[in-house]
């Protein structure tokens, strides 16, 4: 009785801390319809705040808990509200994720460099040293005074609500916006108070916990996730529900301590992965989300559907490139552009899901982990014919994952995807093997297990290089799959659905077959990257699939641009291209080394993708799009382009005479590759777009009779076929 | 982004079991003055603690070593790596220390003619982790041999570095795959089917019967849960009980350490071992306070000799002691290897890092330049293992003797007490004999029945 009476009263106190911060994780979803996955990054800044101004510059803990409740944490939610989370309007969930995911990103990466992990961060808790006894348990009063805490931001919050001017106004923002702004509401303003208590209840949430379980910027910056289970109790958005959430929270986890054995390899996992169980089942229990039925009205996302041929150019043009690389580089960086192909096979996989049928998937690194273990298990001579099995049992999981989340959309669809991808990787991954029947069910035998790479007959399987120009072209084929995918009919109830639920529903369009089948098709090909992947990096182990991979790949995507086979090439090309060119630039000895926290140029770039994340608010449509447009003059002045093609094919000379060195032929390609636009427009071609009338365009036909050119010039300017011929 | 893609490991990392003791230890301020002078006028003289002609032109006949005898070695010079995990963007500066301690000796060596007058090419393995495949397959590359370092992943080459033919004189070594490869010569032995128990045997003496009453707290990954294994054998052979064992979650970690003092007081233990991370036991013994609970005894191994656990633990940590068999840095005063060490990083790399691995990667340096000048002109990998297969070794006197040949750990070691916010020798129940430490054969078990198949 006694030790179920310490685990009820120090799981509620642990739940105080949860109800904090999903108190501030609902209010600022409800007002502004972001989740906001950074949440806990913020609390962990607040926490080192904190820790910087009370320890270091010994300041008393009521003054430097005041400037952080008051001062710095809200002036961050202003500021984020102001520079990044205002231009987040018309963007679809999966852009307004992003965003919150990079934040996150470069959140905790600012949190690294400026309270270094090595150092020592000793701090104390409230009333170091005193303690309380309540029914015969002692407890500190920091943790007595947690649980007050939470019982006060709870009532506070509720009559800010309700009782309040602001409140109202942050309600009504809520219900219908533009109704609010009609009726003389100013729902920036309100969404801006959100994020700035919002931001204030993370670093409260940090403040409180960082004493009893350390600084650690990771850990307190994934604490946060046992808070979504609690937040979705409420539904996103009943705080009186979102504190009895976090009540449950509180004591399954202590109950879940105390009661479950803690020697069963079988039952260890399963106890850090109940916050999220829960979170999976709470889920599932939802009712059913109204169909959108307006979504894309809103959106200024756009994606052009590939053509055939030029996709089939493009993969060529790859795969030429890639064999010609394949023969300048050393054996370990034809490797690691084998894991960049890799990778954007996994990547790609997010391209039919998340790009064309609007359904958001934060277990994609999942069903790549899947696929490197059905690989380690069954392809013990790489045979291609495995990846057929590991596309099969990925496709199955997938549409298994699917079944249960058919009817939910958006942020709780990437919740409940996220959920399953933590329990894999707290849980199921770190399982040991075990018998069903007479099959053997084996993950990462507790630790890592050996991938062994594709042998295709008649490559020379030991050769990095060779193994380079079979995943390229293996990425290529999928690709093309893809492409068909878009461009057949299944390929328009995709787009369908992303567009308009509610209209396919009405006109009868299945979106459960529909949905299952891009599940399906997305996983399989997520599992296959995985296992190629695997082989790339030779021993994989749980760590390489987590939740926590997941995220990055969806953000690389999205930057680059979720609705093109580009996006994921992107993704391969940061994560796995970039750090290549840093190796390469480090030897230059560019002095970054100067700035704080930084070690080399490799520094500097880690933090560039979360950076460019944040900027997608602004243009949503990704990077390569920005990129490819900037190429369409020269692609439409063929002695510009076919130069480039002389100047390529001179340089891939020069390199095989070995009359230049690799680097050289690295660098001079991509300088004759970037250069391509600015000739282009220095030699005037895309000139012809502008009109060539004498008069505005805008005084046609007012100045003067309309003419056929006049016509063709205003066709031009608003991207209308010729309908003068 | 790459640090976030590989957050999933946050806690998984520096689990070294018993002997290889993994940390960051204290830094002294400057080395004391009364005992830099000797240790300058020892390393100029090409000494390391008891170790003379560490490094030389020529052997004693005035022959300079010579031949491409091997993967990375010429007439003029040996290519030798380090691993290390310093990279890491998950673990900034993992065992950085390592690194810095072989450009420091390496610079030394080269300076007073190398190996018989092959200069040292130190080439950096950076595993960063999750890479130590693609460091080993660079080393495979290129080098001849593995000294100095250690990786926490260190089986994930999966056998290739034996395969090519790699010699290894490690750091340390953390997976069981790894404590026992082919073609790696430890100086500090961390085997599988030996450990070190004078700790426990100690603990008779700061507690009488309190062995009968033994708990131990692992993380719940191989790697500890190996060590777990290991010691709760041990446990029995010396006729103690085991009345508590749990596994705390690594990754994300754990939210409430309550229950556990609660579990611990019901089972009445007296003799406590956590088996993880600085910052786990920290998370404990907070809770241990305000629980108005302590055993009488916590042990733990050389990785809380860390000044991060003593500045942000060491007020919590009562009746907290570390079992090594290395010299402490707080007695540097008093060995001449310990200031060798530190006039070795404060003159060739003052801007390295000073820590406990360091020590242990100059203690492997040490023994390869014995080894590689014993083999000379015959400079293979297997001669350089069979050479540096001595039976007994204490790295110049670094730490108690070790016996690599045997692959056995020390039968010395010492007690350490955690104090405040700092780390003091416990002579009182260190009870030595030899020296600072206590040594007696029985100090070293054998295991059976928890050796890894």
């Amino acid at each position: 009785m006694q030790h179920f009476l310490l685990l009820t009263i120090t799981g509620l106190c642990t739940a105080g801390v949860f109800a904090i911060a999903a108190s501030g994780l609902v209010l600022t979803y409800t007002t502004t319809g972001i989740f906001n996955f950074a949440h806990g990054a913020i609390g962990m800044l607040g926490a080192f705040t904190y820790w910087q101004l009370h320890v270091e510059w010994g300041l008393p803990t009521w003054l430097a808990v005041a400037l952080v409740l008051l001062v710095i944490a809200p002036s961050l939610g202003v500021v984020l509200e102001l520079g990044i989370m205002r231009r987040l309007q018309d963007t679809s969930e999966a852009v307004q994720l992003v965003v919150s995911v990079s934040l996150l990103a470069a959140a905790l990466n600012l949190g690294l460099l400026v309270w270094s992990p090595q150092e020592a961060h000793p701090i104390t808790r409230f009333w170091e040293g005193s303690n309380v006894k309540i029914l015969g348990v002692a407890l500190s009063w920091h943790q007595t005074f947690s649980f007050l805490l939470a019982v006060a931001v709870a009532i506070g919050l509720r009559v800010l609500l309700y009782r309040t001017r602001a409140g109202v106004t942050m309600r009504a923002a809520v219900d219908d916006r533009p109704l609010a702004a009609l009726n003389g509401a100013r729902p920036d303003r309100s969404a801006m108070l959100a994020w700035a208590i919002g931001c204030s209840l993370a670093a409260l949430a940090g403040i409180l916990t960082a004493p009893e379980l350390g600084l650690q910027h990771l850990f307190l910056t994934l604490l946060i996730v046992n808070a979504y289970a609690a937040a979705m109790i409420g539904r996103l958005r009943s705080l009186s529900l979102t504190f009895l959430g976090a009540m449950i929270l509180g004591l399954a986890d202590a109950y879940g301590q105390g009661y479950l054995p803690k020697g069963n390899d079988y039952v260890i996992g399963f106890r850090s992965a109940i916050p999220v169980v829960i979170l999976f089942v709470v889920l599932l229990a939802l009712p059913q989300s109204r169909l959108r039925g307006h979504v894309s009205a809103r959106s200024r996302e756009w994606f052009p559907s590939p053509t055939y041929s030029g996709s089939l150019t493009a993969a060529a043009l790859l795969l030429a490139g890639v064999a010609v690389v394949a023969t300048l580089v050393t054996d370990a960086d034809a490797l690691q552009l084998t894991r960049l192909f890799a990778f954007a096979i996994i990547a790609l996989s997010l391209v039919p899901l998340v790009g064309y049928g609007g359904q958001i998937s934060l277990c994609q690194m999942s069903f790549a982990g899947i696929g490197a273990i059905v690989m380690a298990h069954n392809g013990a001579a790489g045979q291609p014919a495995t990846l057929a099995l590991v596309a099969v049992v990925c496709g199955v999981v997938g549409a298994v994952i699917a079944l249960p989340a058919l009817r939910l959309s958006g942020i709780h669809l990437a919740l409940a995807t996220g959920a399953f991808a933590v329990i894999l990787d707290r849980w199921i991954f770190n399982l040991p093997s075990f018998n069903i029947g007479a099959v053997r069910v084996g993950f990462f035998d507790q630790g890592t297990v050996p991938v062994h790479r594709l042998h295709v007959p008649g490559i020379e399987p030991t050769s990095e290089r060779a193994e380079l120009v079979v995943v390229a072209a293996l990425f290529c084929v999928l690709a093309l799959l893809v492409v068909g995918v878009r461009r057949s009919r299944y390929g328009e109830r995709l787009l369908a659905m992303r567009d308009s639920p509610a209209a396919c529903a009405t006109l009868g369009m299945g979106l459960t077959a529909t949905k299952l089948a891009v599940f399906a098709l997305s996983a399989a090909i997520a599992g296959v990257g995985g296992a190629v992947y695997g082989g790339a990096l030779g021993t994989v182990g749980a760590n390489r699939f987590t939740f926590f991979d997941s995220l990055p790949l969806l953000l690389l995507t999205v930057v680059g641009g979720i609705g093109s086979i580009g996006g994921a090439v992107f993704a391969g090309l940061v994560l796995y291209g970039i750090p290549l060119v840093a190796n390469s630039w480090s030897d230059l000895d560019i002095p970054v080394r100067s700035l704080p926290g930084l070690r080399d140029v490799g520094d500097l770039l880690a933090l560039t993708p979360g950076l460019m994340g944040i900027g997608l608010g602004r243009n949503p449509n990704g990077v390569v799009r920005d990129v490819a447009a900037r190429f369409d003059p020269a692609l439409k002045h063929p002695a510009v382009f076919g130069g480039l093609g002389v100047a390529l094919a001179l340089l891939v000379g020069a390199v095989e005479t070995d009359t230049i060195g690799g680097w050289w032929f690295g660098t001079l390609a991509i300088v004759a590759i970037f250069a391509t636009p600015l000739v282009a427009q220095l030699v005037g071609a895309g000139g012809g777009r502008s009109h060539d009338t004498d008069v505005p365009l805008e005084w046609l036909g007012i100045d003067r009779p309309f003419t056929a050119a006049d016509v063709r010039a205003i066709d031009a300017v608003v991207a209308l076929p010729d309908v003068t011929r | 982004m790459t640090r976030l893609r590989g957050l999933a490991l946050a806690s998984v990392l520096v689990l070294l079991g018993a002997s290889c003791g993994r940390s960051d230890s204290p830094q002294p301020a400057a080395v004391a003055s009364s005992s830099a002078a000797p240790a300058e006028a020892r390393l100029d003289g090409g000494s390391f603690g008891d170790l003379a002609n560490v490094c030389r032109a020529t052997d004693a006949s005035g022959q300079k070593a010579s031949g491409a005898t091997g993967r990375g070695v010429t007439d003029t010079e040996i290519h030798v790596g380090t691993v290390t995990d310093k990279g890491s963007d998950i673990k900034a500066g993992l065992n950085k220390e390592m690194f810095d301690a072989a450009v420091a000796f390496t610079t030394w060596c080269n300076l007073h003619g190398g190996i018989l007058g092959r200069k040292i090419v130190l080439d950096d393995l950076d595993a960063k982790l999750l890479q130590y495949n693609d460091a080993i397959t660079a080393a495979c590359g290129s080098d001849f041999a593995l000294v100095g370092g250690g990786a926490v992943f260190d089986s994930d080459d999966n056998g290739q570095a034996v395969q090519c033919g790699l010699a290894n004189i490690p750091g340390f070594v953390t997976t069981a795959g790894a404590r026992r490869a082919d073609l790696t010569v430890q100086p500090v032995p961390n085997p599988v089917d030996k450990l070190p128990v004078g700790g426990y045997r100690a603990v008779d003496s700061i507690s009488p019967g309190a062995l009968q009453h033994y708990g131990v707290l692992t993380g719940n990954v191989p790697t500890t849960q190996q060590v777990r294994d290991s010691n709760v054998e041990a446990i029995g052979l010396l006729g103690g009980a085991v009345v508590y064992s749990a596994e705390y979650t690594v990754f994300p970690g754990e939210t409430q350490w309550r229950p556990f003092v609660d579990d611990m007081k019901n089972k009445g233990v007296r003799v406590f071992e956590l088996i993880g991370e600085p910052t786990n036991l920290q998370g404990l013994q907070a809770e241990m306070v305000t629980a108005g609970f302590f055993p009488d005894v916590t042990l733990v191994n050389t990785n809380f000799y860390d000044s991060k656990y003593a500045a942000e633990g060491g007020a919590n940590a009562k009746n907290t002691y570390i079992r090594t068999i290395f010299f402490p840095l707080e007695l540097k005063d008093e060995n001449a290897a310990t200031a060798d060490y530190l006039s070795l990083m404060s003159r060739f790399n003052p801007s390295g890092k000073i820590a406990q691995l360091g020590i242990q990667g100059t203690s492997a340096w040490l023994l390869f330049a014995q080894a590689a000048s014993a083999c000379g002109s015959q400079l293979t990998a297997q001669c350089l293992i069979d050479k540096a297969k001595v039976s007994s070794w204490t790295g110049g006197g670094l730490h108690a003797a070790t016996n690599p040949g045997a692959n056995s750990p020390s039968t010395c070691g010492l007690l350490l007490k955690v104090d405040g916010n700092k780390f003091v020798y416990d002579d009182k129940d260190t009870k030595p004999n030899q020296g600072k430490f206590n040594c007696a054969d029985n100090n070293v078990v054998t295991l059976t029945s928890s050796v890894p198949h």
